[in-house]
């Protein structure tokens, strides 16, 4: 629809009648801007599959996905074998051990901030999440090896400190800020109305917050936790010092274990490009891809389900 | 001043280091990461020196003949006995390479103290190595995991924990009672212990020291090299010429690595 036009032959007028013209252009460069993303998404996988090349076919998948035992370099004796088992059982068991730190930590207290802290305290809480997130996540493997370690070393008894539990206790803290302010935001999005209209019905402020707000932010509270997860899936240098890089499956909380994420790390710098040891780094960074990707579809379905069931 | 771009072996990282800060007539960017990368690098042409704590594979030396055209050229700048190091309260004092291949290699038996020693520490003993892109980790494997029948080498067991760094093993070592690493010489502290280290059970065992290192009595101890694509431009050759003298190799027995001579 054109904007109101003032008098014809002013420089107004002219303005405003090349901000119409001006308008299909524009649109079309934010519509090429909102494709990007899409396309961008597309062109990583693209890429991935190229890095993996032929191993794709080459590789023997049943062996990939069941056993322990990664051998890469083909040294002799044995012909090199690449089997991630023991990594993905890491990368998962890390992930849902810190989810299991940062959800209930991380909803507490976005509930705290929305609902029961003064505003001067809400500013400053704020503040302090914003600089938790903001930390790098190489400070906090630092944390994991200096800090963490010798404290489990000491307490939990364990015989090494960089282990399944180091990590998911750096993970945890890392995901906290991201589940706080998104949590945070989805509880200040429900209305006022739903609040004053429980608090007529005389509910208190505790059953205001679990039968009225939880069931009506949850959307939103379920994709802070999904992006919680993804966030901690995907970490690579906190647990590439905070774990022990052990590659067998853990039987305890204290075992030191391996991940997806830091095996790619710490073995990319010497893997020749375009060998099979290479190629088979692309196949765990798309396995990566896949499992979050994953994670971030099956969150959207539920978000939107349950949107629709209302 | 030119610049002289160096890369390469973590254990050798100290002694670049030292080498970069003495040395006047050239500035030195050094980097690590392991041996491996150094090499992949050469390979690559994005540096002028290779550090390496292992000598070159033969399709190494023909991946850069492939790529280059040229032959590397390899200098022997000194040498590294590496140690096996324990926790400084753990009570053993010594060890043998045939324990060690139990500890490490495939199919091996030893996965407790109470296997290596009666009376001393009991429990599963964490095993420390390397990354595998670092030449202390391949060197480590040729010398301990020994080989079979058909003489090509073995690998390490599954079940090792991968450490990023030299430093890293001191590190973890120093926190850690009943872990069990290997490392250069030049990395211990007052945190750590090293073991003496026979070749077979029940034989002498010998302290890792740098007379040893040098005479070979001791039995881990390995050549450290400097690589260059074809021969180098003057300035590098310069600097390789320095680091051969007895400036240069001042540079080395500081960081407590053992001299050429």
């Amino acid at each position: 629809m054109a904007s109101p036009r003032p008098s014809s032959g002013s420089w107004r007028a002219s303005l405003s009648r090349l901000g119409d013209r001006a308008e299909t252009p524009i649109q079309a460069v934010i519509y090429m801007f909102g494709w990007s993303s899409i396309i961008c998404v597309i062109a990583i996988f693209v890429f991935l599959f190229l890095g993996a090349g032929p191993m794709l076919f080459k590789l023997n998948w049943v062996e990939f996905f069941t056993s322990t035992n990664w051998h890469p370099k083909d040294d002799g004796a044995a012909p090199a074998s690449y089997g991630v088992l023991a990594m993905v059982i890491g990368n998962l068991a890390v992930a849902s051990l810190a989810m299991c730190l940062a959800i209930p930590a991380g909803l507490a207290a976005a509930v705290y901030i929305s609902e029961f802290a003064g505003s001067k305290s809400r500013e400053w809480l704020k503040i302090a999440i914003e600089t938790l997130a903001a930390i790098p996540s190489i400070v906090w493997g630092f944390i994991g090896v200096t800090i963490i370690s010798p404290l489990l070393i000491k307490y939990a008894g364990a015989s090494m400190g960089q282990n399944l539990l180091n990590g998911a206790i750096i993970l945890g803290l890392m995901s906290v800020p991201l589940v706080v302010s998104l949590a945070e935001d989805a509880l200040r999005a429900v209305p006022d109305s739903y609040r004053e209209a429980a608090l007529a019905l005389g509910a208190n402020r505790w059953e205001i917050v679990y039968r009225v707000l939880f069931p009506a932010a949850k959307n939103g509270l379920l994709a802070a936790c999904m992006l919680g997860v993804g966030r901690a899936i995907g970490e690579t240098m906190a647990v590439l010092l905070a774990t022990g890089n052990k590659n067998q499956i853990p039987t305890s909380l204290i075992d030191p274990i391996s991940t997806l994420t830091a095996t790619i790390a710490s073995e990319m710098g010497d893997a020749v490009q375009g060998q099979p040891h290479a190629q088979v780094l692309f196949i765990i960074g798309l396995l990566l891809l896949v499992i979050t990707c994953s994670i971030n579809i099956i969150a959207s379905i539920v978000i939107r389900g349950s949107k629709e069931n209302r | 001043m030119p610049t002289i771009k160096m890369s390469g072996s973590n254990t050798m990282a100290p002694i670049g280091a030292a080498w970069a800060e003495a040395y006047p007539h050239a500035s030195i960017v050094t980097s690590g990461g392991g041996s491996g990368i150094g090499i992949k690098q050469l390979t690559d042409g994005t540096i002028d020196i290779c550090n390496s704590s292992r000598p070159l594979k033969p399709t190494e030396i023909e991946a850069i003949q492939a790529k280059h055209g040229k032959e590397v050229k390899e200098y022997h700048v000194g040498y590294d006995a590496l140690a096996v190091f324990v926790h400084p309260e753990n009570p053993l004092n010594e060890i043998s390479i045939e324990q060690l291949t139990q500890i490490y290699g495939e199919g091996g038996g030893i996965t407790n103290w109470d296997q290596i020693a009666p009376g001393g520490l009991t429990g599963r003993i964490e095993v420390l190595g390397r990354e595998s892109t670092s030449g202390t980790y391949e060197y480590f494997q040729e010398a301990i995991c020994g080989k079979d029948d058909q003489g090509r080498h073995k690998s390490y067991r599954q079940g090792i924990s991968a450490m990023s760094s030299s430093q890293a093993i001191i590190d973890t070592l120093a926190t850690t009672k009943s872990a069990l690493g290997y490392d250069g010489m030049a990395f211990k502290t007052d945190k750590v212990k090293w073991l003496k280290l026979s070749t077979k059970t029940g034989e002498p065992a010998v302290e890792p020291g740098i007379n040893d290192a040098r005479s070979g009595t001791y039995p881990l101890a390995r050549k450290l090299f400097i690589y260059t694509v074809g021969e180098p431009e003057p300035h590098v050759r310069q600097f390789i010429d320095w680091v051969l003298s007895p400036e240069g190799q001042k540079g080395v027995a500081d960081t407590g690595a053992v001299t050429v001579h």
